[in-house]
């Protein structure tokens, strides 16, 4: 697995429209998430110019994990989208504090029983360590994510510091939450199963 | 107690106890992969639940839990240590260890009512 972070004006148009379409592919074709797309590219207004991205690729070179960082001093997701995760917190705004959203680990190329089993792959782990190692390069000291509920238990499993940051809210029948990941302490232990963050 | 940047509540293990917890919501695993259970055939159901606190900042508080089979039927039995947003403080001020303040929330978990409860808000979840 390869491993490429950098901005918009750091990647090539080849890596970003690859990411777009696999977004498209993880979140609205797999998951079913409602999102506003054009021509099966799957991108919003949180990405922008000062976004970070993390993209994993295969050795055929397809995209098989994404992740992108939003610094939480601009407009970010859980700040703007779900701030009712917060339960009346105030949302970050500090150089301190990133946001990872768009997380998928998801190799299209390995033949598997269900979609939701193709997360369950060393992609997942990897690809997360790396955006901790990227958001700590730009001067990220914690993680902030939208997540299923789910992902908190599996991010205790592979070895990742996490807590939520208030209870989890009921979206679209299933709990949701906001959580905060340390990004200085980090050491995954295992590779685990899927994990999957707005 | 008090709400930290770091997004956790700080509070003593005192404090903790004095605290009235509500159940919020429960949910069984879902496996998409799992086969089915013959008829006979030993199944096991598991899944999370959640809890909290009535006043601000609101304690949040969840376990995962499995159905265990003993031989006077079944029992809820606490799986792992519990997630949460709180840390747990020393008569000091210091923080608990990671690992300490999770192993003493598991101990206060246990003091609750959720077995009893755990039953009648799944049944009714699922029904």
């Amino acid at each position: 697995m390869n491993i490429v972070t950098g901005t918009l004006a750091d990647l090539s148009l080849e890596i970003m429209a690859g990411v777009a379409r696999y977004r498209h592919r993880v979140f609205v074709e797999k998951l079913g998430w409602q999102l506003r797309c054009e021509n099966e590219l799957e991108y919003d207004q949180f990405d922008r110019d000062d976004t970070v991205y993390v993209v994993a690729h295969n050795r055929d070179q397809e995209v098989v994990g994404t992740a992108r960082l939003l610094p939480t001093t601009r407009p970010y997701l859980l700040d703007e989208v779900f701030p009712q995760l917060l339960h009346g917190l105030e949302p970050p705004h500090s150089p301190d504090v990133w946001e990872l959203s768009r997380f998928a680990a998801v190799d299209f190329s390995v033949q598997s029983s269900s979609p939701l089993a193709q997360f369950s792959s060393p992609i997942a782990v990897g690809l997360l360590q790396a955006a901790l190692e990227c958001a700590a390069r730009h001067g990220a000291k914690r993680f902030i994510t939208v997540s299923p509920l789910g992902v908190e238990r599996l991010l205790r499993i592979a070895g990742f510091q996490a807590h939520r940051l208030a209870p989890p809210v009921m979206v679209d029948g299933n709990p949701v939450f906001a959580c905060s990941i340390n990004c200085e302490t980090q050491r995954a232990s295992v590779a685990t199963r899927e994990l999957s963050l707005c | 107690m008090h709400l930290s940047p770091d997004g956790l509540i700080r509070l003593t293990v005192d404090q903790l106890l004095s605290t009235h917890l509500e159940h919020l919501v429960s949910g069984v695993d879902l496996d998409p992969d799992a086969v089915p259970a013959a008829c006979g055939r030993q199944t096991s159901l598991s899944g999370y639940t959640e809890w909290i606190s009535t006043q601000d900042p609101t304690i949040s508080i969840g376990w995962d839990w499995r159905l265990q089979t003993v031989a006077a039927g079944v029992r809820w039995v606490r799986v792992g240590l519990p997630r949460s947003n709180l840390m747990l403080t020393q008569d000091t001020g210091a923080d608990a260890s990671w690992h300490g303040n999770l192993e003493i929330l598991g101990t206060v978990v246990d003091a609750l009512a959720w077995r009893e409860i755990l039953p009648q808000v799944v049944a009714a979840r699922y029904a």
